[in-house]
């Protein structure tokens, strides 16, 4: 039903260097190095709670400029 | 829906040649410059979340009007379908990104959203300008000069990448205009 709100979520695996082996990716190895990268698209329908707009809405609330890195419009450039 | 490599394949076989050329130049670069392009992917997936309230937060401290009351992000419920259609559009961005095509973008989030968004009443200014920012923070991620970041990167050259993603901003700000 809610087919319309999903997105694909990327994620990407690199388990090169590592200890822990990249268990994501189960079809057929190569033998080397790409065995232990992989790359996972999924579509989900991305969750926002009414608690967490609450809680981002009130931390708005004490904002009085706009993100950093962003071009300001009306002089206003948020603080961190 | 396609990607770098479908979209060129079905160019060429609708005109029944072979993939050559510049075409095929364009794929081979898609190739060798792919850990570039996964690394831009998973600097927007990894913050994406920041990202999104960035531009959420930078949207209503520009017009506080949408937090008062009757304004469009006025309750919780509206809070949440802000901060969610943001991040739609944002994990579409970045599909769009790693496939290097944007025709899942257009027909699977931008087909129809002005209309949708005019039935529901939600401004389209707010919106551009949300979109807006979220392509300001993209770029400057992909660019890595982004202020205060703790997410280390290898240096490159980057600018093709953020200009791509630049350009699936603008189509979205295109489809809300």
């Amino acid at each position: 039903k809610n087919g319309d709100l999903r997105a694909p979520y990327v994620e990407i695996f690199d388990a090169r260097g590592c200890d822990a082996k990249n268990s994501q990716y189960t079809g057929p190895k190569s033998g080397d190095m790409n065995d232990d990268q992989c790359v996972k698209v999924s579509m989900a329908v991305p969750k926002v709670s009414e608690a967490t707009a609450e809680k981002k809405r009130q931390e708005f609330l004490g904002f009085k400029e706009t993100a950093i890195n962003v071009p300001q419009i009306a002089g206003k450039t948020k603080k961190y | 829906m396609l990607d770098a490599f479908s979209r060129v394949v079905t160019g060429a076989d609708s005109k029944a040649a072979y993939v050559g050329g510049a075409d095929l130049q364009a794929l081979k670069k898609f190739v060798s410059e792919g850990n570039k392009r996964l690394d831009a992917v998973n600097a927007i997936v990894s913050n994406a979340s920041c990202i999104v309230s960035d531009a959420v937060s930078g949207m209503i401290c520009e017009n506080p009007s949408l937090i008062s009351p009757s304004g469009e992000c006025y309750t919780n419920r509206r809070m949440a379908a802000c901060l969610r259609d943001a991040e739609i559009i944002l994990r579409y961005v970045s599909y769009s990104l790693l496939s290097g095509d944007s025709s899942v973008l257009e027909d699977r989030c931008l087909s129809g959203l002005k209309e949708t968004y005019a039935s529901l009443g939600v401004p389209a200014a707010g919106n551009a300008r949300a979109v807006g920012i979220m392509k300001a923070t993209v770029v400057a991620f992909i660019n890595n000069t982004s202020n205060q970041k703790k997410l280390l990167t290898p240096s490159g050259d980057c600018s093709a990448l953020a200009s791509e993603a630049a350009g699936y901003f603008d189509k979205v700000t295109s489809a809300l205009a």
